[in-house]
């Protein structure tokens, strides 16, 4: 599987992934700190919908310059599943996938290496996203007028706990966009897949059933951001998350193993 | 020894059947063509033979190993399947290198193999600014990458202009000189009369011939060309001379009769007696596209050919 690793590895320094993989997630961690550092005023500041508000209180706290990352982490998820299932759909589209195939028949290998390139990818992703709300916090928090005192207290524990929890939810994004690019082999409907779900799914789901909402992925992906909520804990939503992570990763594997390559 | 060997080898794409119960061998070295209109089964046959697809029924050996399991051969074939495929960003090299660590090839390899199809020096470029002809020279050099005793190429001289064609030819017969078994598949049958030596026909997923080129033509090429000495007389001839049981092929201006020179005196009596003078009567050799148009008894390849043929070729393209 390592030769199916660096092959793909090899693939994922296209500028196209990395400046729209990489760049959009960075892009999006630092817009989103903007956001709510600059819309805090005094109550509370907003994010997405489907987003819990965030006060000022919140984000004076020691780990609230990441707070508007964790109330983003949505689009973040779309973005990364956006880039894994292109990952999938860009080599049916261009053949690609033919030449692979052949060079490694074992297609659990192939397919392997392509989740933990994608994964090292990812982690190197959210990586530099923390570090960049690192870098920009301050001077949006002094914007803001949201003091900072209580930020330099266990700051590394801090920033290394919020890249914990991003990572972990963005790579479950990422699984389902691996089955979703596989399933539908085309980048177009997964990416509108995905934002039909979490914008639109989800959200009336948790009109209707608001007791349910919870165990549905896009929550529970959300939550593990939030490192736990008064819903449900971080424990919790690991395990549920991780239980539609590991069955999005065998089906994507069955899928791949039983279909026919006629791209 | 067999390098391919097919036994009633089936694949169905629902109710279409691209290829139908296929017995054929085919021996190594040399360059084989294997030739048949658009839609019938080629590439689909390629697709089993590399373990792309699967068969619906049949087995299918190559190199003593089952098409069920393609990792006891991977290693000793390559192939150009259909249009070559790569990252267009990506240069050449990287391209490359990106397929050599997938089969744990050395980079020294992609540099020998961008050296043979002519592509060194210009193997840091993106891919997506290569012409047609480059991108086929290309899709070969990655064919090449495991240094195979198998070459298949679907189609190597698809869309190519003739001096993009002539390249290719030259470079197909510098691998086949090299010892290679190659597959060539082509509907273009000049260049497989140039590039091969033995021949494997198939319409409709069936194989029509397989041997070898010499024999095929030699058996098929006995033929009178007649030409009666008013043009408005050819349709009467060509019914006339297939009423006494010769084989025809009506044209413009001459009739051609399937048969041995020694016929020539017999045609020209029958002809004579039904009152049509002969300006010339002449034997003729055939061409392969006349062998080719006899065996599979169509101009074009998309004409007359039953729905499930068609539909197959729809589903490949489509999907």
């Amino acid at each position: 599987m390592i030769r199916a690793i660096r092959c793909e590895l090899v693939r994922l320094k296209t500028p196209s992934l990395l400046l729209g993989g990489m760049g959009l997630i960075v892009f999006f961690s630092v817009l989103a700190t903007t956001i709510v550092f600059l819309t805090v005023g005094g109550e509370s500041a907003g994010g997405p919908p489907g987003t819990q508000r965030i006060t000022t209180q919140a984000l004076e706290a020691s780990d609230g310059m990441f707070a508007g990352l964790q109330n983003f982490v949505g689009m973040l998820g779309i973005v990364t599943l956006a880039m894994w299932a292109m990952a999938v759909t860009s080599d049916y589209s261009s053949g690609l996938i033919r030449l692979l195939v052949q060079a490694q028949p074992n297609r659990l290998q192939l397919l392997g290496g392509k989740v933990v390139a994608l994964t090292a990818f990812t982690c190197l992703s959210t990586l530099v996203a923390t570090i960049a709300v690192l870098v920009v916090s301050p001077g949006v928090a002094s914007l803001g007028d949201v003091s900072t005192n209580a930020w330099s207290s266990g700051l590394l524990g801090t920033a290394l706990e919020a890249y914990v929890q991003l990572t972990l939810c963005v790579l479950m994004w990422g699984v389902i966009g691996l089955l979703v690019g596989m399933l539908t082999r085309s980048a177009g409907i997964s990416i509108g897949i995905g934002i039909g779900y979490l914008m639109i799914f989800e959200g009336l789901a948790g009109m209707l059933f608001d007791s349910a909402q919870k165990w549905l992925p896009g929550s529970a992906f959300s939550v593990i951001a939030s490192g736990g909520s008064t819903d449900m804990a971080f424990g919790t939503a690991a395990f549920v998350a991780g239980a539609y992570a590991v069955g999005a990763l065998v089906l994507t594997a069955v899928t791949f193993r039983r279909r026919d390559i006629t791209a | 020894m067999s390098v391919i060997r097919t036994d009633k080898l089936t694949r169905r794409f629902g109710d279409v059947v691209a290829v139908r119960e296929l017995d054929l061998e085919i021996a190594g070295g040399g360059v084989v063509g294997l030739v048949g209109p658009n839609g019938s089964g080629k590439s689909t046959l390629i697709r089993l033979l590399l373990g792309l697809i699967r068969p619906t029924s049949g087995t299918a050996l190559v190199f003593d190993s089952a098409i069920s399991d393609p990792r006891q051969y991977a290693s000793r074939i390559g192939a150009l399947v259909e249009s070559p495929a790569f990252v267009p960003s990506l240069s050449a090299r990287t391209n490359l290198r990106s397929l050599a660590r997938l089969r744990g090839i050395s980079n020294a390899r992609v540099d020998e193999v961008l050296e043979v199809v002519g592509l060194r020096e210009r193997s840091k470029e993106p891919a997506k600014r290569f012409s047609l002809g480059m991108k086929q020279r290309l899709g070969i050099a990655a064919a090449l990458l495991p240094d195979p005793e198998l070459l298949i190429l679907d189609e190597p001289t698809n869309g190519l202009d003739p001096a993009g064609i002539v390249e290719i030819r030259e470079l197909l017969r510098g691998l086949g000189d090299e010892g290679r078994t190659l597959v060539v598949s082509s509907h273009l049958l000049s260049e497989i009369e140039a590039a091969c030596d033995t021949l494997a026909v198939v319409r409709y997923g069936e194989l029509l011939y397989s041997g070898p080129l010499s024999e095929l033509v030699a058996k098929s090429g006995e033929c009178i060309e007649t030409v009666p000495e008013r043009p408005q007389d050819v349709g009467r001839l060509g019914e006339l001379l297939a009423a006494k049981g010769w084989k025809t092929t009506v044209h413009d201006e001459d009739v051609r009769v399937s048969a041995p020179a020694s016929a020539s005196a017999d045609v020209n009596r029958a002809a004579a007696e039904a009152g049509i003078t002969l300006s010339a009567l002449r034997p003729h050799s055939i061409s392969l596209e006349e062998i080719f148009l006899r065996m599979t008894g169509e101009e074009s390849g998309d004409n007359g050919r039953p729905a499930d043929a068609q539909a197959a070729e729809k589903l490949e393209v489509v999907s």
